[in-house]
């Protein structure tokens, strides 16, 4: 046991979980106070690099998801950062590390975690969704638009992403129905505007998708109240863009306290209730919890200034800036 | 890399191979093929005298996605004898992907 002690890694400063805006942005801020920082996360970019067109971002007019995510990793390894393309898949702690172990089982040991792993696409859950996903049921219009060139399609959902992802689904299909419970949708109005003028759009509105129904893959789907007289609509395709919500296994691994949604509480510095723990971004109960570029990346700065400080103040005490674990709900700004 | 085949390479490189063959549909605009991509490459390391590796870009090679029904990327297919013997869709650690491979080598 001697040996593998003198061989264990060195620990870095910083150990950032996600590679999203949040934790590409916490990676800047700590390579330019010289925390020595890796970002581990299985997409570069996270979100952004699966998402149509950034256009609420500043200093970016319009720009694609992937460019953006591009551009953000290529910003953080400049400055310094350390990537690894992988998933953590467990937490423990050796004295004052952090050792964290990836799908590959490498050894990351480090002084401070920030927890930036953002969100999951949530599912409908009706039936036939989980049998025909990846046989027409896709949850990433980026990925799988192309393979519905000159076929109907439906898309579910009335935030941001079901809006944008609308908008790259008419440039393939030959018909788009986007489907949303409500009358009125979450996603800011521009992309509602952009929608509207195709041509190749209806919207059902005030209803909702009870079924996927198919044989090899899909060839239609159930409404839960009749649309211009039927109540199923023919397509070949099924996109599920119904919001998302956080991962509570490595929260939970860290034993970083969460709201009951499973969003990670956290004080105004990003601390969590777990002591040299951090947390930033689409995952946080900050931001009103807002869940954009912007508040990602602010959240993953804050952090990155506070770790500094934290790691070179020998009297700093967690609970200094801690978050209070008991907190009044946030009062979210809702865009899912 | 894995190497990539084509329509005109696919028979002779998957359907005719003595090993089985695992075949990666991906394209340049897929986030989650980037991930999958350092996974598949070290598959390919660590099983590469029993298991071939190779990849099939969707956009340049619509013929095969549209046989295989490939319509969500990444995905990936085990073929063994001229046959599909496994898919799987979307992205999975490496232990999983190793689990649903190693019974057919």
């Amino acid at each position: 046991m001697a040996d593998a002690k003198q061989t264990k890694p060195r620990a870095y400063d910083l150990a950032i979980i996600g590679a999203g805006p949040a934790g590409l942005a916490a990676s800047v801020y700590a390579s330019r106070y010289k925390l020595s920082n890796v970002v581990i996360g299985p997409e570069l970019g996270g979100y952004v690099s699966t998402t149509h067109l950034v256009e609420d971002y500043l200093g970016f007019e319009t720009i694609t998801g992937m460019d953006l995510a591009n551009k953000f990793s290529e910003h953080a390894k400049k400055f310094g950062a350390e990537l690894v393309q992988e998933q953590v898949s467990s937490t423990s702690r050796d004295g004052d590390d952090w050792v964290l172990k990836t799908w590959t089982d490498k050894e990351i040991r480090a002084r401070a975690a920030l927890l930036a792993v953002g969100t999951k696409h949530n599912k409908i859950g009706v039936p036939g969704e989980d049998k025909f996903e990846g046989r027409g049921v896709s949850y990433c219009v980026t990925c799988d638009a192309a393979f519905f060139k000159g076929k109907p399609v439906v898309i579910v959902g009335g935030g941001d992403s079901a809006l944008k992802g609308a908008l790259h689904l008419t440039e393939f299909a030959s018909h788009l129905y986007v489907v949303h419970r409500r009358k009125d949708f979450r996603a800011e109005p521009t992309w509602v505007d952009r929608v509207k003028e195709k041509k190749n759009v209806t919207f059902v509105l005030e209803n909702e998708l009870v079924e996927v129904q198919g044989e090899q893959k899909v060839t239609g789907v159930k409404l839960k109240r009749p649309f211009e007289g039927k109540d199923t609509l023919e397509v070949d395709g099924v996109f599920i863009e119904i919001g998302s919500t956080p991962d509570p296994t490595l929260s939970k691994a860290f034993g970083a306290d969460m709201d009951d949604g499973q969003f990670v509480l956290v004080g105004d510095t990003q601390r969590t209730t777990a002591e040299r723990v951090w947390a930033a971004g689409d995952n946080t109960t900050n931001s009103a919890m807002f869940r954009q570029i912007g508040t990602a990346s602010a959240e993953g700065s804050v952090a990155a200034g506070d770790i500094y400080e934290y790691l070179n103040d020998p009297k700093a005490r967690w609970s200094d800036r801690g978050p209070v674990s008991e907190t009044a709900p946030v009062q979210r700004i809702v865009t899912d | 890399m894995a190497q990539a085949v084509t329509s005109a390479s696919f028979q002779k490189t998957v359907l005719d191979s003595k090993q089985p063959v695992l075949v990666d549909f991906w394209a340049v605009w897929c986030g989650p093929c980037k991930v999958l991509d350092p996974i598949v490459d070290e598959l390919g390391k660590s099983l590469g005298d029993k298991l071939g590796v190779v990849k099939v870009n969707v956009d340049e090679e619509p013929e095969l996605s549209q046989r295989f029904t490939v319509m969500s990327i990444p995905t990936l297919i085990l073929f063994k004898d001229g046959q599909p013997v496994e898919t799987v869709i979307g992205v999975l650690p490496k232990p999983e992907l190793e689990a649903k491979i190693k019974p057919y080598l």
